[in-house]
């Protein structure tokens, strides 16, 4: 579904990306861990193409996102829904508005199955108490849950999560990694997932990838990450306390 | 994308590269600023949408009401000081009767679309350029982007609009109270009574000088706005960045402001 082609990216003479091929497949939820400032957002800013590469190609479904333009890049941008780091709430709009926002701009549909989609994407994240709250009110754990609700309001095909679950109490951040899931499960939402929170991500991930020094050094399902022999990946897994029965014990509940 | 990745000079360029850079950078800059600017005035049709309406007149609001006070006082006191430095002068040739005249010339053709402009761009344009600044930063002006929503439409379209509109009006309106200061002087300090400051100033007030001041007000209002959105839209570097771009904002309007301003009298008075 979507191809990373050889991509390089630069930031000066700063190599972030490192001729970096892989591919997402149709309906996978794709977990891409690493350690800080190894190039995980920048990844997934690609896929929206919030960045252009200095050199490859980005495919999604045989066509090339990295060289679309004007409406086919519109077009393309709405097969997805974004969740930003920080929620990236417009801050003089309530929630509700926040997450009504692109059903507002981008569709025809009439207000009061606009009010139902909201407070249906709201009830998903648990936040239909919140809706006439401004974004400055409200936490900056309900911030996320509100940019989520309105990254999925449309419900796009594939839904690009950027460290989801970090500075959100482990409550709810289970609570996120369910949704994550839920949203695959039901609708069959494509998710990539940028993420530290290794638990959260052998939990709900279809396949894994590890990112580091500009390219993946491991890729595999959760089960094969358990067993990794790479030395980065033993030590992101010691490091989160992980043992080799994680898995066997049920993961994350 | 409409923001804009940072900029690197290499460590190894010599001067003679840095400053060739800084010059494809300056030029780059200025296409990517018109072309932006361009780009949300094509878009002027979303001003008829209830959403850009109300967008419209909250900028309307932003540009022209919470501008105001500042403008009064300064428009006020200017009058004051060109109507005393005037009468001291023209009182040496028993001619103390003209300030009028030359308080009103030098208001509607100069000094009422200048203060204006320089006002409009340290209190309307630096609170702009922050705002998106600061949107950039935090990923908003991306998140906009990735709902496919135009950001130049959505943001730049009601704001750039907002401040050609309303430069024009607070020009006018600044001239007026600047008439008024140089009246109060002209009755308490000089000697002129209102009546006979009123009518040698409109005697001797062209339509051409009304007509004129306003155009270049509301070139001045276009120009702070697309330099206010620009810089606005390409900042990078958090919090520091935001400071930066409210600066070269305030900076780069004001510049242009007096060389738009010299252009346009010399189009219209030479």
């Amino acid at each position: 579904m979507i191809r990373f082609d050889h991509i390089v990216k630069r930031f000066g003479r700063r190599t972030v990306l490192n001729d970096l091929s892989f591919e997402i497949n149709k309906g996978e939820i794709f977990v891409i861990v690493g350690p800080s400032g190894t190039g995980k957002s920048v990844t997934l800013k690609h896929m929206a193409r919030l960045l252009q590469p200095n050199s490859g190609t980005i495919w999604l479904d045989n066509e090339s996102l990295s060289d679309a333009k004007g409406a086919q890049l519109e077009k393309m941008r709405e097969r997805f829904g974004y969740l930003f780091q920080g929620g990236a709430l417009l801050g003089w709009m309530t929630v509700a508005e926040n997450v009504a926002l692109p059903l507002l701009e981008k569709t025809e549909l009439p207000k009061d199955e606009i009010a139902r989609r909201v407070q249906e994407a709201l009830e998903m994240v648990g936040l239909e108490d919140a809706v006439d709250k401004m974004p400055a009110e409200i936490s900056g754990g309900m911030q996320k849950r509100a940019g989520l609700a309105r990254a999925i309001v449309r419900k796009p095909e594939i839904v690009l999560y950027d460290e989801p679950t970090s500075g959100l109490d482990p409550v709810t951040s289970r609570t996120i990694d369910r949704l994550i899931q839920q949203l695959n499960h039901e609708v069959g939402v494509t998710s990539v997932v940028v993420t530290h929170d290794m638990q959260g991500a052998l939990s709900i991930g279809h396949r894994l990838a590890m990112l580091y020094e500009g390219s993946f050094v491991e890729v595999g399902t959760p089960k094969e990450f358990m067993v990794s022999k790479v030395p980065i990946v033993q030590q992101f897994l010691a490091a989160q306390y992980i043992g080799k029965n994680f898995l066997q014990e049920g993961g994350v509940k | 994308m409409i923001t804009r990745e940072p900029l690197h000079i290499p460590d190894d360029a010599t001067w003679k590269q840095r400053v060739l850079l800084g010059m494809q950078w300056g030029i780059a800059d200025v296409g990517r600023a018109v072309t932006m600017g361009g780009g949300a005035l094509a878009n002027i049709t979303v001003l008829r949408r209830t959403r850009g309406r109300n967008e419209f007149f909250r900028q309307l609001y932003v540009a022209g009401i919470d501008s105001l006070p500042v403008i009064t006082v300064v428009a006020l006191f200017i009058g004051m000081i060109l109507a005393l430095q005037l009468g001291i002068e023209l009182h040496r040739y028993n001619q103390e009767a003209r300030i009028g005249s030359a308080v009103m010339v030098s208001m509607l053709r100069e000094m009422g679309p200048f203060i204006t402009g320089l006002i409009m761009a340290a209190c309307v344009g630096s609170a702009m350029a922050a705002q998106l600044g600061t949107m950039t930063v935090n990923d908003e002006i991306a998140a906009l982007e990735t709902m496919s929503i135009d950001p130049l439409r959505f943001l730049m379209t009601p704001r750039l609009v907002a401040i050609a509109v309303m430069a024009p009006i607070l020009s006018f309106y600044t001239c007026m109270i600047g008439m008024l200061g140089g009246g109060i002087v002209g009755m308490t300090q000089v000697n002129v009574p209102w009546p006979q400051y009123l009518s040698n100033a409109l005697e001797f007030a062209e339509v051409k000088d009304l007509y004129v001041g306003l155009l270049k007000a509301f070139l001045f209002g276009l120009v702070i706005g697309i330099v206010a959105c620009y810089e606005g839209f390409t900042t990078t570097q958090g919090a520091v960045g935001v400071g930066q771009a409210t600066r070269r904002s305030v900076i780069t309007s004001f510049l242009l402001i007096l060389i738009i301003g010299y252009f346009v009298t010399r189009i219209f008075y030479f």
